[in-house]
């Protein structure tokens, strides 16, 4: 599901990097006004979808062939179609996961620097295409046909347009010089020659390293050049290294308290407070030797170099294109990065990084929403004892950031149960027609009885009486033990022994938290509704989690009924991967055998009686940008429910708003994420055993031989079809098939869906 | 006889029943009944008279110990199969197989000129096939399947030119087989199978003796020895339509 994470390594090898920047201290003039971001909505694609993402990567592998030149010796011509045939399929996967953006506001600016500064070559200028990732990760590339990938993360660090500019005009050079192709190339050669020489491996990575890293050089020399032409200011790009340097940091230091989260009624103890936080640490001149790139300090160095007196005497300017845009921009990729870290489950960081953007805007519901979701989801993570999942030890944290991690680990479960029920309220009254807080409260107030049902019952109504955080406040109340793990403890008999013996009812400094929300009718009666209610019966056969799953996976086999008028699937997926091959996904088979796969969708769904629908890149027309956002917002859907499938929580879904509109469109709450992968794998030691044998003893030859001629091979069937309006996973199909992959083999396979979907 | 007939069909019986109660039928394109023909060659174990080959020429009627027309000798069955759910059908199914019998060696004839009379048996009987015994994760009724079923076999050895004379040997035996093999879909219409069949038959005496002719030789148990080492092991292709 998660395709760039898959792609990764291949993109960093195909790929050239750069970035790098001092940050930009919130708050500076320029930025919009605060309205704008107070209700936020996610960055889209929109417009025509570019033509390049809807043709087959099987014709721009074709294309690109062509132009391989024939004068090379046939060991490069290889290495250099392995190339080809790879990061066609690998870009165009990453182009169509949902995390590239097109036609969006920060794509036109980028793209229109990147006309300023090409301008004086047009033919270059229509070649090289930009687009937006969704990622937060400080980088940018450039791939061999042509594209620039600019992540978000990198853009919400800049300062300055001229900063920009010398970006893209080093991942320009990479692309001029095709560096992508050349580097794995000269890596392949060097690899296939360290295979021979097994001795001097160490060696061989060694030069691999060295070449890349001289690559990068080149670029950023030849970036130079470019961008001294342009205009911009060259003091700028120091600061870019300074960006590179503190990449692993948070966007900015501002002073975080536990007061952050105080209100009349809830205070904390001193005990929360970190009293000094670990200094800030930087990547300046970490050694190289075993990485793709140069160190920070010798690329700028080697920059201060080149520039020399020229900076002096420099007239450029820091914004040429848009400055009021720029600030706008950057602030958008910034309210980005908050919705991805939640995403990537880093509740801390997204809690810290809301902190500072609220510097700017105070009260932005956004913001505050993004914190509700941190707090519930770590609540209710706290709760199920599986706090240490998603917790990042205080200890591994630098600067402010640590305050939070370190607030977050002392709070006892039925504290931070507390403060997200407060959090969560509060802002489902300001808004009480958001869904996703409406089920939040519910999900935390039903926990809060479930699990800490005396403390619940025991909280006052009653505003908090004058002095009452003052033995808190002044020190007093246990720190919780350090709770590093021990070497033989899991993270859930971690999380057991920091919550051991809560339950205890006793006056404690969250007692009055929920007083004034007690004169509010709707949680009054809901908190009221819960406390009259019968403690649910805990006499259910406790069932590990892995036998849980045993039995959801025996009723799925015995199939279900679910009486569905209408499914929509989703990215059906066909692979073929073939482990004895030295690229073992079968791309150009894969390709095929997914437009047949989603042909048979339909007849299957038809021959059922199914009404369906099919959100697929490959099924989209250029003017269907409406669908292909569903599809990236369903798949966002999907993968956050599959993030908490480990832990076996129902939790809501950071997306739940947005896939009920698409929902609601498109007349179904079913969405099925079905595939097929086709594997083929290595022969068995036994089998060979068996060869051997079989020369002894005659009478197994004929078996030994069919067990040798025949492939091995699996067909693996999954189907998984979520209730997006109740957040649930309605059905669960996996199946593992020692079978040719036989059209009927996937018919059959698909049609036992349809007909579990559609039968009452 | 009662006993054993009341457990055979009990255990199926309960075991349909379950798993029907549970489960859903895909079936294939949601087709879950198909018909099927199936071939059961008979393979030349026992008697040297065996060791020829699978096909002759001779049809064993009363007029046709000279014949030259093309014979298989093999069982026919023409079964009835439904799915019950994903990994499971039952099935009924009726068998016909008649062929050469020479007296000096009980057994069963290639040879015309030694031919002493004509041999049929007819059976019926029930079947279960698992789709998921030997594979997980097909889906009935396509791919690789193990069957268990229980036949009840009726014979008749009539003499040679004298088919509307009282047979002179005749009884019932039942058998178990068990059968594994593939299924494949052709044209989304039909299923093609081959198969490996092993049967196990046992005389029910209790049910009807064998009755011992006037032939000369022609002796009952005898005979059903050699049938069952006759019919120990066979190749078994069906072809099958897939009705509803």
């Amino acid at each position: 599901m998660d395709h760039f994470l898959r792609i990764k390594p291949l993109l960093l090898q195909i790929s050239s990097c750069l970035c790098g920047c001092l940050l930009m201290l919130v708050g500076r003039p320029g930025f919009a006004s605060a309205q704008d971001f107070d209700h936020y909505e996610i960055m889209r694609s929109q417009g025509k979808i570019p033509a390049e993402l809807l043709r087959r990567s099987s014709e721009k592998y074709a294309d690109q062939r062509e132009t391989l030149a024939r004068a090379q010796n046939r060991s490069v011509r290889r290495s250099q179609s392995k190339f080809l045939l790879q990061s066609s399929f690998l870009i165009d996967d990453l182009l169509l996961s949902g995390k590239v953006l097109f036609n969006d506001p920060v794509t036109a600016y980028l793209t229109q620097v990147k006309d300023h500064l090409l301008r004086d070559r047009p033919e270059l200028r229509d070649e090289v295409r930009i687009y937006l990732v969704r990622s937060s990760s400080v980088n940018a590339f450039a791939t061999n046909d042509g594209i620039i990938l600019f992540n978000i993360g990198l853009f919400a660090r800049l300062e300055s347009e001229a900063q920009l500019a010398y970006i893209l005009s080093h991942e320009l050079q990479h692309y001029i010089y095709r560096h992508p192709i050349n580097r794995f190339v000269v890596t392949d050669q060097i690899v296939q020659q360290g295979v021979f020489d097994r001795d001097d491996l160490e060696a061989t990575l060694l030069a691999r390293n060295q070449y890349s890293r001289e690559l990068e050089l080149e670029a950023d020399e030849k970036g130079l050049e470019l961008f001294r032409q342009s205009g911009y200011a060259l003091a700028e790009i120091d600061g870019i290294f300074d960006i590179l340097s503190k990449a692993h940091l948070p966007l900015a230091q501002v002073p975080w308290e536990p007061e952050f989260f105080a209100r009349p009624n809830l205070r904390f103890p001193a005990t929360y407070r970190l009293d000094t936080v670990a200094a800030l640490s930087t990547r300046e001149a970490e050694d190289d030797s075993e990485s793709t790139h140069p160190n920070i300090a010798s690329r700028r160095q080697r920059v201060r170099e080149k520039l020399g007196d020229v900076l002096e005497n420099d007239t450029g300017s820091r914004f040429l294109v848009d400055e009021t845009n720029f600030a706008r921009l950057r602030k958008t990729c910034r309210y980005e990065i908050a919705q991805i870290l939640l995403e990537q489950r880093r509740y801390e960081a997204a809690i810290y990084h809301a902190h500072l953007l609220l510097q700017e805007d105070p009260g932005s519901f956004f913001l505050e929403k993004t914190v509700a979701h941190a707090l519930y989801s770590l609540a209710r993570y706290k709760n199920e004892r599986s706090f240490y999942a998603v917790h990042d030890d205080y200890e591994n944290v630098e600067g402010e950031a640590q305050r939070v991690n370190f607030f977050l680990e002392q709070m006892k479960k039925a504290a931070l149960n507390v403060l997200a029920i407060d959090w969560c309220w509060r802002l489902h009254v300001a808004d009480p027609g958001d869904r996703e807080l409406n089920a939040m409260c519910r999900d935390l107030l039903e926990d809060f009885f479930a699990t800490h049902r005396e403390i619940a019952e025991s909280m006052s109504d009653q505003a908090v009486p004058e002095g009452f955080f003052a033995p808190w406040e002044q020190g007093s109340g246990e720190r919780l033990p350090d709770s590093d793990p021990t070497e033989t403890e899991s993270l859930g008999e971690r999380d057991a022994r920091d919550t051991e013996g809560e339950n205890t009812p006793e006056v404690d400094y969250f007692q009055h938290a929920f007083a004034e929300f007690f004169d509010n009718s709707e949680f009054s009666i809901a908190y009221r509704g819960l406390m009259n209610a019968e403690p649910e019966a805990n006499n259910v056969e406790y069932r590990s989690p892995r036998r849980r799953r045993r039995q959801a996976r025996r009723e799925a086999l015995r199939g279900q009924a679910l009486g569905l008028n209408k499914v929509v699937f989703v990215d059906p997926m066909f692979k073929r991967i073939d482990e004895r091959k030295e690229i073992t996904t079968e791309y150009l088979a894969s390709e095929r055998g997914q437009e047949d796969f989603l042909g048979m969708i339909h007849e299957t769904a038809e021959a059922a009686g199914l009404d369906h629908d099919i959100l697929s890149n490959r099924e989209l027309e250029v003017t269907d940008a409406d669908r292909f956002n569903d599809l990236v917002f369903i798949e966002r859907w999907i993968a956050q429910y599959m993030a908490m499938w480990d832990e076996e929580l129902k939790m809501v879904n950071l997306y739940a708003n947005e896939a009920q509109a698409i929902a609601e469109k498109y007349g179904s709450d079913h969405f099925a994420y079905t595939g097929m992968l086709i594997l083929t794998r290595r022969k068995k030691t036994s089998t060979v055993l068996g060869l051997v044998l079989s020369g002894v003893l005659i009478v197994p030859l004929p078996f030994v031989l069919i067990a040798v001629l025949r492939p091995r091979r699996s067909v693996l069937y999954l189907n998984l079809v979520f209730d997006v309006e109740q957040n649930e996973l309605a059905l669960e199909e996996g199946r593992r098939m020692r079978l040719a992959p036989r059209k009927y083999i996937i018919k059959s396979n698909l049609y036992s869906s349809m007909h579990q979907l559609k039968r009452k | 006889m009662k006993i054993r007939a009341f457990i055979v069909i009990g255990l199926f019986g309960g075991l349909f029943g379950e798993v029907s109660a549970q489960s859903i039928a895909p079936g294939y394109l949601g087709r879950t009944t198909f018909v099927e023909y199936s071939l059961s060659g008979i393979t030349p174990f026992g008697d040297n008279d065996f060791l020829s080959d699978e096909l002759t020429n001779y049809r064993g009627d009363k007029d046709g110990f000279a014949g030259s027309g093309f014979y298989l000798r093999a069982r026919h069955n023409v079964g009835i199969y439904r799915c019950l759910n994903h990994r499971t059908a039952i099935g009924a199914q009726v068998s016909a197989m008649r062929m050469g019998y020479r007296s000096g060696f009980f057994s069963f004839a290639d040879n015309f000129l030694d031919t002493l009379g004509q041999y049929r048996v007819l059976g019926a009987g029930i079947r279960i096939r698992s789709y998921y015994f030997l594979s997980r994760g097909n889906i009935a009724p396509v791919g690789p399947y193990t069957e268990f079923g229980w036949t009840m076999y009726a014979p008749r050895l009539r003499p040679r030119g004298a088919a509307d004379e009282e047979p002179v040997l005749r009884g019932l035996y039942s058998s178990v087989e068990w059968i594994t093999g593939y299924q494949a879909v052709a044209f989304d219409r039909f299923l093609l199978g081959i198969a490996v069949e092993l049967q196990a038959p046992f005389l029910n005496r209790a049910l009807r003796p064998l009755t011992v002719s006037r032939v000369d030789g022609a002796d009952g148990e005898l005979t059903f020895n050699a049938m069952r080492r006759h019919t120990a092991l066979n190749l078994r292709l069906s072809i099958s339509g897939l009705l509803f």
